[in-house]
């Protein structure tokens, strides 16, 4: 199954009221759920659980038998230097820094990840054309998390 | 003019006495916003303890494209720049800052201070003052450029506020010129951030809590994701909410934490 009809399976799963979703297409089976605290109207994407230090994902993708390598495009990829939320643009419903196909030099402001009033600007490492951008805008991020694929 | 602003620059280097050689500091009468110019003089290669003060910011940033209000002779707006050494960890850095202005306050008088995560300044439960950081990388150094404002006098109707306000006039402080405070937030910012620079917000934790403005709180945490209550029980030795949910201690590094009124 492709990376975008997946991404387009969870983002269903996630504005559904439903909280769980089995798709089996042909060998590969794929179960999306979504870990939404009972009490919360949304998925509680920003916190840690204290017992685990990695962010319980809100939603999490098993697929058996092991997928076939995932459809991400190929490229130099650019991970997250700490844990936080990711923005795609300095402000809600200003202009993204950059979209997919944009060529990019090294040093251009990407994204910012936001901790604790902590505004981190994250320029390339690379230069290129950007291949995918991993994450959506708004979402938590884990240290060391892909973020950009720049080819 | 610029011989009344060469005159507030001077009265401030006497002020910071001794501490004066580590602060570059620049009075601009009206300014967009002190972060952005900052921000290019920091580019530009400008030294760690450059300091921009406006006298009026015009289009100052809050968190996430927010507006800071700042009129003439009403608040005290500046911008600090502090260049850390390779592999310092900035986590809570925007608490220690939010600390060392409380305490600078109280230092010249100011009774009533409380914290809120992260790092807004209250006065008896109104907003006195708020930060926002911005971190410039660069070669594997980091450069923070700290925006400090601080509300003299309490912002009047017409103004653009979306939250009850409090002015330093109402604290008790000796004095209310921005110039005076201003020495004295630096001065104090200048022992915090060498501090931190060295030992990350551990140490100052329990200053912070003993002015946590919601500690054992029934809260409400809004974020772009959405919204969750709990009870706030403080933050950690990195300076992130912890939030106790259904008996669970959550870590909370993100997102608007409010007082939850009752329904």
């Amino acid at each position: 199954m492709d990376l975008r009809k997946l991404k387009k399976l969870i983002d269903l799963v996630q504005e559904s009221g439903i909280s769980e979703l089995e798709v089996t297409e042909g060998e590969e089976k794929v179960r999306i759920a979504k870990h939404a605290p009972a009490s919360a109207a949304a998925p509680a994407q920003h916190y840690v659980q204290m017992a685990a230090p990695a962010a319980a994902p809100a939603v999490s993708v098993s697929a058996s038998p092991a997928p076939a390598a995932a459809a991400e495009p190929e490229g130099h990829v650019l991970k997250s230097p700490m844990v936080g939320t990711f923005y795609r643009s300095n402000a809600p419903g200003s202009k993204s820094f950059v979209e997919v196909g944009q060529s990019v030099a090294i040093g251009e402001p990407l994204c910012i990840i936001e901790a604790m009033k902590l505004m981190n600007e994250i320029e390339s490492d690379a230069a290129g054309t950007i291949k995918a951008i991993l994450v959506e805008n708004g979402q938590p991020v884990e240290y060391g998390q892909p973020l950009f694929v720049i080819g | 003019m610029s011989d009344a602003i060469d005159q507030q620059l001077a009265r401030l280097k006497s002020q910071l006495g001794p501490l004066a050689a580590r602060f570059d500091a620049d009075l601009l009468e009206t300014c967009t916003s002190t972060s952005a110019v900052l921000s290019e003089r920091a580019l530009a290669g400008a030294p760690s303890g450059s300091v921009l003060w406006a006298i009026e910011q015009t289009a100052g940033r809050g968190r996430r494209g927010r507006v800071w209000v700042a009129r003439p002779g009403a608040s005290l707006t500046f911008s600090l720049l502090w260049r850390f050494a390779p592999g310092v960890r900035l986590s809570g850095l925007s608490l220690a800052v939010g600390l060392a202005v409380a305490c600078a306050l109280e230092r010249l008088g100011a009774r009533g201070l409380a914290l809120k995560w992260p790092n807004d300044i209250w006065l008896n439960g109104r907003k006195l003052g708020g930060i926002l950081i911005e971190l410039q990388q660069s070669g594997g150094r980091t450069a923070a450029l700290i925006g400090i404002g601080l509300n003299i006098k309490a912002p009047q109707a017409g103004d653009v506020i979306d939250q009850p306000v409090a002015g330093l006039d109402e604290s008790g402080v000796t004095t209310c010129d921005a110039g005076g405070v201003l020495a004295a937030v630096l001065a104090e910012l200048a022992t915090v951030l060498d501090g931190f620079a060295a030992a990350g917000f551990a140490p100052f934790r329990d200053q912070w809590q003993a002015r946590h403005a919601l500690q054992d709180e029934a809260v409400r945490l809004i974020d772009d994701t959405g919204e969750a209550e709990g009870i706030c029980r403080g933050v950690d030795a990195e300076g992130a909410l912890m939030l106790e949910r259904n008996g669970t201690l959550v870590r909370v590094l993100g997102g608007d934490v409010s007082l939850r009124r009752p329904a």
